[in-house]
């Protein structure tokens, strides 16, 4: 799993991410409650508002996590998946 | 309702204390139905208790807390509890596993080998928290958010609902509480969760069959 964990960490480039996306993710990550933490995936560690800041700015593994989330978040809100998504009660 | 139940609950960061205390409800509930439930919490979730009890006492229902990958489940202090190559352990069981990203490989290979159900994450799970609540997760109205729509899938199949269905009913609880948070607006402390509980809604899954209950 560390192995695992260092190649995900280790940028390729078709995991490059462009600057305005860092921008607009940590933009969006400014605006939280310093206050809480996060509990992310497997990991033992939590993490706050700050620490998830400066992931995204390294563009390490938790870095990536968040820019992938918020991209989904901001792709459905867009496309309208979103809204339908919440008025749409499951069958 | 008979039979038998097998919970994990480590406890050894906040987020496995969070898992273990929320699914008090669970256990709770499990009881109230008449089901032997056997609790692994803290050190006895390890590898060596589940695979004998999987095996000596054969629960229909199956519910692990913990650290998860694609392909394995944890325990305490992260031991591997179940991994791939363990999928036999699971026929005939129905399985709730609040472990991240479990449901990508292990859940679809348990499935092939004869598990009846099998829900779960197929990413990561996500939850905000109120670090000055550690000592009463159960009172972290921030936590709530997530880990109520998550309990209630366990809640359902012990309902006797189906397992398509518990899924269904859980992720209308994660609706509910973004479109109360949609309806607060910006302002509301918590308004920034409705992108978490967004993405843990997409991808809890209810993998083979959907009409099975316990």
């Amino acid at each position: 799993m560390a192995e695992e964990s260092k190649k995900t960490e280790s940028k390729t480039s078709e995991q490059e991410i462009s600057e305005d996306v860092k921008e607009l993710v940590i933009a969006r990550l400014e605006v939280l409650s310093p206050d809480k933490k996060f509990s992310i995936g497997s990991n033992e560690k939590e993490f706050t508002r700050d620490e998830l800041i400066e992931s995204v700015k390294n563009e390490d593994e938790i870095g990536q996590k968040v820019i992938d989330l918020e991209l989904t978040f901001l792709r459905a809100l867009k496309d309208g998946t979103l809204l339908k998504e919440i008025l749409t009660p499951e069958e | 309702m008979a039979g038998s139940m097998l919970i994990t609950r480590p406890e050894n960061d906040d987020a496995t204390t969070y898992l273990s205390k929320w699914s008090e409800n669970i256990i709770k509930e499990a009881k109230n139905k008449g089901l032997k439930v056997i609790d692994l919490w803290r050190n006895k979730a390890n590898r060596e208790r589940v695979i004998g009890i999987l095996g000596k006492v054969n629960p229909r229902f199956v519910m692990f807390n913990g650290h998860g990958s694609e392909n394995c489940v944890m325990g305490h202090n992260m031991e591997i509890i179940i991994e791939g190559g363990d999928e036999k352990a699971f026929d005939s069981k129905i399985i709730f596993s609040r472990s991240c990203k479990s449901a990508k490989i292990l859940g679809q290979t348990t499935i092939t080998e004869g598990a009846i159900a099998y829900l779960g994450y197929k990413e990561d799970f996500w939850f905000k928290y109120n670090p000055k609540k550690v000592f009463r997760p159960l009172e972290d109205k921030t936590a709530e958010l997530f880990l109520e729509p998550s309990n209630y899938l366990g809640i359902a199949l012990l309902k006797g609902h189906t397992t398509g269905l518990s899924n269904n009913k859980s992720k209308e609880h994660f609706r509910k509480n973004m479109e109360k948070l949609l309806v607060e607006g910006p302002l509301a402390e918590d308004y920034d969760c409705i992108r978490y509980l967004y993405w843990d809604m997409i991808h809890q899954v209810c993998l083979g069959n959907q009409d099975a209950v316990l």
